[in-house]
């Protein structure tokens, strides 16, 4: 019983590519949420509120390692990185 | 069909993975060492300003314009050492902080001397000074970025970065391999000390691996950047050098209203935080000053505004935020590198994953050690090994530290060049014996 929990429960796409990569924006943001916070530099407070709010979703998406969740979380912070860049 | 495509990507895995074992194996040691001299580079701005702060008293007291007063001090000492070869004169960030004067002395001997004098920027007067050279910032900074080797010690820095570089994308490439079964950030319980070693460097390694990735890049382009850029034909940005339009001597001897200078800077430049000021020595008559815009992540003091020194008007105008992205992205790698954008809080969070690469090197070379050991059982105790060689690394840190400040640069700058070099030559030897050796076992056992 145990081993079919344990079997169901690990996912190759999940901890081979999405873990690593939330991991690794997770690194970005962390430098990314923090220079904002002590320069002032985020234009809006929306973008402030945002901008958090991927680090919280990033850090709890890896805590409950949800695919959707992980998917989510690294599309929006992507996302919240190209909106400089688009407006 | 799928049979081959499997062997070729398993072939591709080990190649990978001897990359990974290889490189990090022959640079742990440098890795470690980098991992923690930077880890402590980071806070050199802070270190310093306490060593000032406590140890030569130098501390400001308040202006009474509002604007740090340091004519005074200046001119007295260009008037006891008017034989100077350059002056700088670097504002502090705080204002109870004390200004202070890079200068460049020419003695009688033809070894010139650096020393910083203190100001206060209150009463304009000069509180102490120190050489700069046996300072331990300097220490600090040059450690980091030479290994306190004078010769090739920045380039071997770089080759560090690269092997950091390598090391990071080859595990990034076999971490699936080694997680089949396991997931992040799992630790396996009751297990050996190589297994647990060996979840701690994955561990550890995936989760700070972006991190690694720019530290190891940025450094590697700043320590073989003389090289790559003479290679490259990449010309310095902004290589503007005022005309010479007077006599050295005239131009040493021109006054300069330091207040009016700050003025002038405020008015064509407003957004600079000036924090050097550089007089012309060369017969240019200018007044340099370099800064920073807040809250922009570059190279510090790379703002320039150039003024001259009988007018105040502007002669040239360094702006990086109107610069080609060329010229941004130069100047973008060292204040990367070194993490001083965004606060104390982010050079604690810089420290703090730069000491990972540390770590994965210490625990890389456990593993390594357990895993001889069962391949090839013997009395050696691995941790005795690890434990030998992380002491040596750290001995040699503080005995060059230790006759930096106590005895001067250029001792401990020989010394270290001397250990490093002798080192590099025996770790190149031993390689180049060991791939021989085995080599000819092999054509033995063919034969």
């Amino acid at each position: 019983m145990k081993k079919t929990k344990a079997k169901t429960r690990y996912h190759t796409i999940t901890e081979h590519y999405l873990v690593p990569t939330a991991l690794f924006l997770l690194n970005i943001c962390v430098v990314h949420v923090l220079y904002v916070y002590s320069t002032g530099k985020w234009g809006s407070v929306w973008y402030l509120v945002a901008l958090t709010g991927a680090l919280a979703a990033l850090g709890s998406a890896l805590v409950v390692k949800g695919r959707y969740y992980l998917w989510c979380s690294i599309v929006y912070y992507l996302l919240l990185l190209a909106f400089p860049m688009l407006v | 069909m799928s049979n081959r495509v499997g062997k070729a990507e398993n072939n591709g895995k080990k190649l990978f993975w001897r990359l990974h074992h290889w490189v990090g194996l022959y640079t742990g040691i440098l890795i470690g060492t980098l991992s923690l001299t930077g880890a402590i580079a980071v806070f050199i701005p802070e270190i310093d300003a306490l060593i000032l702060k406590y140890h030569y008293d130098a501390v400001s007291s308040a202006s009474p314009t509002g604007t740090p007063i340091f004519g005074k001090s200046i001119d007295s000492l260009i008037h006891s050492h008017p034989d100077y070869r350059s002056l700088a004169i670097i504002l502090p960030d705080n204002p109870v902080q004390a200004v202070r004067v890079d200068l460049i002395l020419q003695p009688r001997d033809d070894d010139f001397m650096r020393a910083d004098f203190f100001i206060d920027a209150g009463m304009d007067r000069i509180l102490g000074h120190r050489d700069h050279q046996n300072s331990l910032a300097n220490y600090l900074r040059q450690m980091h970025v030479r290994l306190y080797e004078g010769y090739w010690g920045r380039q071997l820095v770089g080759i560090g970065g690269i092997a950091l570089a390598v090391v990071a994308i080859t595990g990034l490439l076999i971490y699936g391999n080694f997680m089949k079964k396991q997931a992040w950030p799992n630790l396996r319980k009751k297990v050996g000390m190589r297994i647990v070693m060996a979840d701690w460097h994955k561990l550890l390694g995936i989760s700070a691996l972006a991190f690694n990735l720019v530290i190891a890049l940025t450094g590697a382009w700043l320590g073989l950047q003389p090289w790559l850029m003479r290679w490259l034909d990449i010309s310095t940005p902004n290589p503007y050098k005022a005309a010479t339009v007077m006599e050295p001597e005239t131009d040493k001897a021109l006054a300069v209203d330091w207040g009016a200078v700050l003025q002038a800077t405020k008015r064509e430049f407003p957004e600079l935080q000036p924090r050097y000021l550089v007089p012309s020595t060369n017969g240019s008559g200018t007044v340099t000053v370099r800064g920073n815009v807040p809250g922009l992540i570059y190279e510090r003091d790379i703002n320039v505004l150039v003024l001259s020194k009988t007018d105040y008007r502007p002669v040239f105008k360094y702006d990086i935020r109107k610069q080609p992205f060329g010229h941004k992205f130069y100047f973008v790698q060292e204040a990367l590198h070194f993490g001083d954008f965004g606060g104390l809080l982010l050079k604690a969070l810089y420290a703090l994953l730069g000491l990972t690469s540390g770590f994965l090197s210490i625990s890389g070379f456990v593993i390594f050690l357990f895993r001889r050991k069962k391949k090839h059982p013997s009395k050696a105790n691995p941790w005795k090994a690890t434990v030998i060689y992380s002491l040596l690394v750290i001995l040699f840190l503080v005995v060059i530290a230790l006759i930096s400040l106590f005895v001067g640069y250029a001792q401990a700058s020989v010394i270290a060049g001397a250990i490093i070099n002798a080192l590099l030559v025996c770790l190149i030897g031993y390689a180049l014996v060991r791939y021989i050796v085995r080599k000819c076992r092999k054509g033995h056992q063919f034969a």
